[in-house]
């Protein structure tokens, strides 16, 4: 299956996520350490449930209270969040001796 | 959990009126919207979170009553707009043809150097002024 575009956005929450990755997430925890809003955040969590990049549950807390949907990163999703991590930390560390050399 | 409060119940009114419109595949991140609703602290956040989700949820509707039968992705607030357009862009039946190598033959110039589609529109279009 294809892999979803990684927008900055994306690419923040799979930062979030890898953070404590064996940890199940609300979609409100995830929206207040990323600072995104629901309408950003909850369309990005379905895409990525959608490539099985993301595991969903919903959890029931107390009666009368809707149920909660969580998300943890699957060992698929955790792959791809490191390697693009790798690349993307990579990609920086060759750019900065570029950038370095005017000053030698 | 928060207590209920006046903007609480319209920012929940907001999201099942939304959820209401809301496509079956855009439900299931609908309630999920919903269901953090109690969780978001302070009433104005609270009413954000609700408009954000309903906001995304009612453009998936739209979106849906032009499109019914296609498969959509999750489109956020950034980038439905620029979806919707991709969507809509005119789609030349030259182009579509030209893609289809087995419509090579076809699009081969034909009478008057116009392909075999365009020739017949030609003559259509001319039966019809003149």
């Amino acid at each position: 299956m294809k892999t979803p575009r990684l927008s900055p956005q994306t690419l923040l929450l799979l930062e979030r996520f890898l953070s404590r990755p064996a940890a199940w997430r609300y979609g409100y925890e995830l929206s207040r350490e990323t600072g995104l809003k629901s309408g950003t955040l909850y369309p990005i969590l379905m895409r990525l449930a959608e490539h099985s990049l993301l595991e969903t549950k919903w959890v029931t807390t107390e009666d009368g209270v809707p149920p909660r949907h969580t998300y943890r990163l699957t060992p698929k999703g955790m792959e791809l969040a490191r390697a693009t991590f790798v690349r993307s930390r990579s990609s920086r560390t060759t750019r900065q001796p570029a950038l370095a050399g005017g000053s030698a | 959990m928060t207590s209920q409060t006046y903007l609480r119940s319209v920012a929940a009114s907001l999201l099942r009126l939304a959820l209401k419109v809301a496509p079956q595949d855009s439900f299931g991140w609908g309630q999920a919207v919903f269901g953090e609703l109690d969780y978001v602290e302070g009433d104005w956040p609270a009413l954000a979170w609700a408009f954000g989700g309903a906001v995304v949820l009612t453009k998936h509707a739209m979106l849906s009553l032009i499109l019914p039968g296609r498969k959509r992705t999750a489109i956020n607030s950034g980038t439905s707009s620029w979806r919707l357009r991709s969507c809509l862009r005119f789609r030349s039946p030259l182009r579509s043809e030209r893609a289809n190598p087995k419509n090579e033959n076809r699009m081969r110039p034909q009478r008057n150097g116009l392909p075999k589609w365009r020739h017949r529109y030609h003559q259509i279009s001319r039966s019809v002024i003149y």
